[in-house]
């Protein structure tokens, strides 16, 4: 593979990236969400696999497998449970429409790209527009977390900030140790854990995972 | 000596599409009928099909004027008009200069003009009801066409097709916006081929009819001349993309590899051929009200690329 084509590869998995996030943004039902999430951490593995096939170290192609495996199949099978029990496949969107929330997600990319400018003669030009949608996808998952209700797409949004920021830090440094990596990795495990249980509970405690009936807890 | 052999070579090319172009319809043909569970016509059906228009007698409303007579002849003009500037499979055009994607387009848009005139000259109501569906198609489609192009023209740092496919070699198929632009021109080309998420080219039925409605009122040699256009133009617009996904260029025109190569790019038409006639099988058409949504993730496509063209190349 040459170097031009491993580079027309990074960047189109780039854009993949963005545009796998815009679909969560945009899903309709909590199923295809977590389809798009499936998707989007697919992606992500095989940009870190490309990177690894460059630099050919045994740490980075260990990376890709953790990822694969926690982001792309235990996180989908352990939230698809939980879909499983839930009665309903709605997404919880009050404050804002589908396509209005896709709009925001796009000013957010604008957004994203002009604060990324200051740092673009810092890193390699061919990693600009990763810097850029790296921190899009931060703030997508913000947005997730502000906008809507329901609480397992508010994981998928924690997880998609989580991801901006591992592609941040992995454009940046070019694979960091591999020690942090996996502290990450076993941090979003043990966050996706942890929100699966609450998750669960609430559908036990509220038949509901609308996260409004939090509230009715204050006496 | 050069400028002969380039004439020459051109000359070939033209000769090309305009034998193989009814070939590519039997095999469209024989393709949908396999899909179906039938035998289907023959490999050669449409040159059986053209010969007898040919020879039939022709019936002409006498309320047309010279516009309806003319049209057939226009059509298939502006069509092999269009099939100058297209790269044969070695790369070469037989005509290229600055902007003949213009003039690609353009050709097109011509022939599209008079065949939508005429449509409306009878006065019969299939007719005008065809000519405003086409009319409708192509608004949408011809922006998507030019924009697909220009990005690729935008890629390489040429206006003429040639160029164009020259200049791919040198870009990455998985680069973004080259794999954007193949995208929106595939959908172009399902829409200007008239094939089925858009247009069925088999039914009279007047319900989802776009290009036969418009050419109702027409028979003998004239259908056949229109029958022909539609088979180049569907000839030159897989031509146009194949060599857009895989390019083959190569400045030395003779001898064995030069043969292999051009059994390559006629495979690889086929294989599109193939390609197409199964997606044609395997979709229903749309309603007409629902066409733009899938004409508009074309166009959509197409500004993608733009965009991502700016992002991975420009300063930002």
């Amino acid at each position: 593979m040459s170097i031009n084509t491993m580079d027309s590869l990074q960047q189109l998995l780039i854009f993949a990236l963005a545009a796998s996030g815009l679909g969560i943004v945009s899903s309709s039902k909590i199923r295809k969400a977590l389809n798009w999430w499936t998707i989007h951490a697919v992606f992500l593995s095989a940009l870190i696999l490309i990177e690894a096939l460059h630099s050919k170290e045994w740490e980075t192609f260990l990376v890709v497998i953790v990822s694969l495996g926690i982001k792309a199949i235990f996180i989908p099978w352990l939230l698809g449970n939980v879909i499983k029990n839930s009665h309903t496949q709605w997404v919880g969107e009050l404050f804002l429409t589908r396509v209005s929330s896709l709009v925001a997600a796009g000013v957010l990319t604008l957004l994203a790209y002009l604060i990324t400018q200051p740092l673009m003669s810092l890193i390699e030009p061919t990693m600009r527009n990763g810097l850029a949608i790296a921190f899009s996808l931060l703030f997508y998952g913000l947005l997730l977390m502000i906008i809507r209700k329901v609480a397992l797409v508010q994981v998928l949004g924690i997880l998609l900030i989580d991801n901006g920021i591992f592609l941040a830090g992995f454009l940046l440094t070019q694979g960091m140790p591999i020690l942090i990596e996996l502290g990450i990795f076993f941090d979003v495990l043990i966050a996706a854990l942890i929100l699966g249980v609450l998750a669960k509970r609430m559908i036990r405690d509220y038949d509901s995972l609308n996260v409004d009936h939090m509230n009715s807890l204050k006496g | 000596m050069d400028f002969i052999i380039s004439l020459f070579a051109g000359a070939t090319n033209l000769l090309i599409i305009l034998v193989l172009a009814p070939l590519l319809q039997g095999l469209i043909k024989k393709t949908k009928a396999y899909w179906q569970m039938r035998q289907g016509p023959g490999l050669f059906q449409s040159y059986r099909d053209l010969r007898k228009l040919w020879t039939k007698e022709e019936v002409i409303s006498e309320h047309t004027s010279w516009i309806f007579l003319r049209t057939p002849e226009v059509v298939l003009a502006s069509t092999i008009m269009a099939a100058f500037v297209v790269p044969n499979a070695f790369g070469w055009a037989p005509f290229s200069g600055y902007g003949d994607l213009f003039w690609f387009v353009a050709s097109f848009a011509l022939g599209r003009f008079f065949i939508a005139l005429a449509g409306l000259d009878t006065a019969g109501t299939f007719g005008g009801m065809g000519t405003s569906r086409e009319l409708f198609v192509s608004v949408l489609v011809e922006p998507t066409f030019l924009l697909g192009l220009l990005v690729l023209a935008f890629l390489t740092g040429s206006t003429s097709l040639q160029g164009i496919i020259w200049g791919l070699t040198n870009v990455s198929i998985a680069s973004t916006p080259r794999l954007l632009a193949i995208i929106a021109l595939i959908i172009v080309t399902i829409a200007e081929m008239g094939r089925i998420p858009v247009d069925n080219p088999d039914t009279h039925l007047e319900l989802t009819m776009i290009h036969e409605g418009m050419v109702l009122e027409y028979s003998g040699r004239s259908l056949a001349f229109l029958n022909y256009a539609e088979q180049i133009k569907q000839f030159i617009l897989l031509l146009l993309l194949v060599n857009i996904i895989w390019p083959t260029t190569t400045s030395n025109g003779f001898g064995l590899s030069a043969v292999l190569i051009f059994g390559q790019t006629l495979i690889k038409i086929a294989l599109f051929g193939l390609i197409f006639a199964t997606i044609e099988s395997i979709t229903v058409k749309v309603r007409l009200f629902r066409l733009p949504n899938f004409l508009i993730s074309g166009t959509a496509a197409a500004v993608l690329s733009l965009i991502t063209f700016w992002l991975t190349r420009g300063r930002i």
